[in-house]
């Protein structure tokens, strides 16, 4: 009983997060809300307590890139990007978040994951280091290359 | 940016307050006289604001092309006779009416067809067909 209640707890305080975290890693929200189901349901059947944050996101990017090795890696998501979205009387308000998304979908997997933890989720450097099953200094080396990466392409797409 | 700037892995970690109290508070001083660090450093700000607000894109819906148009017409058109078609009432059979009269003492019966001709005509016991046209 407990048990049922640390993962209901769980449930209600990391799922929009968790949501948000898969929809910007797969970019298809009932998609990523099928996972995040199925991270809960993984977390009934194995967790023996309240499932740590870092747990369900190691999880939630697991089975983020088991669908896209499933899918055939990344080729939906350049296909996405492939067609021109934009339209005349856009606001510009969108157009970043296009932008931001232009910007997610270019970079390695990794990187992508660990900006949308930071920024987007808040995750501190331990709780990364324990997502990504590395050290926190590895951590910081790993976000510091993917904030240099997309600020080169920031700045590309902003001058476009 | 010049040697004595902090590397760009120590400018991340200022910005996400992972740096330790002594290592924070000299490069916040550093930041004070620095543009091109406080130009990298605004940058990561501005960088977790797009993540944050990331966003799919919307689907445009674009303007049918001439021959999508076309196409669609013909489907509609086809779809419309082949529908008028299968529910159109059946033509009338027809069929011969006849008409049955006594006349001095002889019983007449008359098969006309339409309006125009006469298919048979009895007359007591003898039947007399004609040719159709």
């Amino acid at each position: 009983m407990a048990k049922s209640m640390d993962i209901e707890n769980s449930f209600r305080t990391h799922r929009p997060q968790l949501v948000g975290f898969c929809v910007r890693m797969l970019g298809d929200r009932p998609l990523a809300e099928d996972i995040v189901q199925d991270v809960f349901l993984k977390a009934c059947a194995q967790a023996n307590e309240e499932p740590s944050a870092a747990w369900l996101y190691q999880c939630a990017r697991n089975r983020c890139i088991d669908h896209h090795r499933r899918r055939g890696k990344w080729s939906r998501l350049k296909a996405l990007l492939g067609r021109d979205h934009r339209q005349e009387g856009f606001e510009s308000e969108l157009l970043d978040k296009e932008v931001g998304w232009k910007i997610l979908c270019s970079l390695p997997e990794k990187m992508r994951a660990i900006l949308v933890l930071r920024a987007y989720v808040g995750l501190g450097y331990s709780e990364l280091a324990e997502v990504f099953d590395m050290t926190t200094s590895s951590v910081g080396v790993l976000l510091s290359r993917a904030r240099q990466k997309a600020c080169t392409l920031m700045e590309k797409e902003m001058q476009q | 940016m010049t040697p004595t700037c902090p590397n760009h892995q120590q400018l991340s970690s200022f910005h996400d307050g992972e740096l330790s109290s002594v290592e924070t508070s000299r490069c916040r001083e550093h930041l004070k006289s620095c543009p091109v660090c406080r130009d990298v450093v605004s940058r990561f700000a501005q960088l977790d604001k797009l993540v944050t607000s990331a966003q799919m894109p919307c689907p445009v819906k674009r303007e049918a092309s001439f021959w999508q148009k076309s196409l669609a017409f013909v489907a509609t058109v086809g779809i419309a006779v082949g529908l008028l078609t299968y529910f159109r009432e059946p033509p009338p059979a027809s069929q011969a009416k006849v008409y049955k009269f006594t006349a001095q003492g002889e019983d007449y019966v008359i098969s006309v067809k339409g309006d125009a001709y006469l298919v048979s005509m009895q007359m007591g016991d003898t039947t007399t067909t004609y040719d159709q046209p």
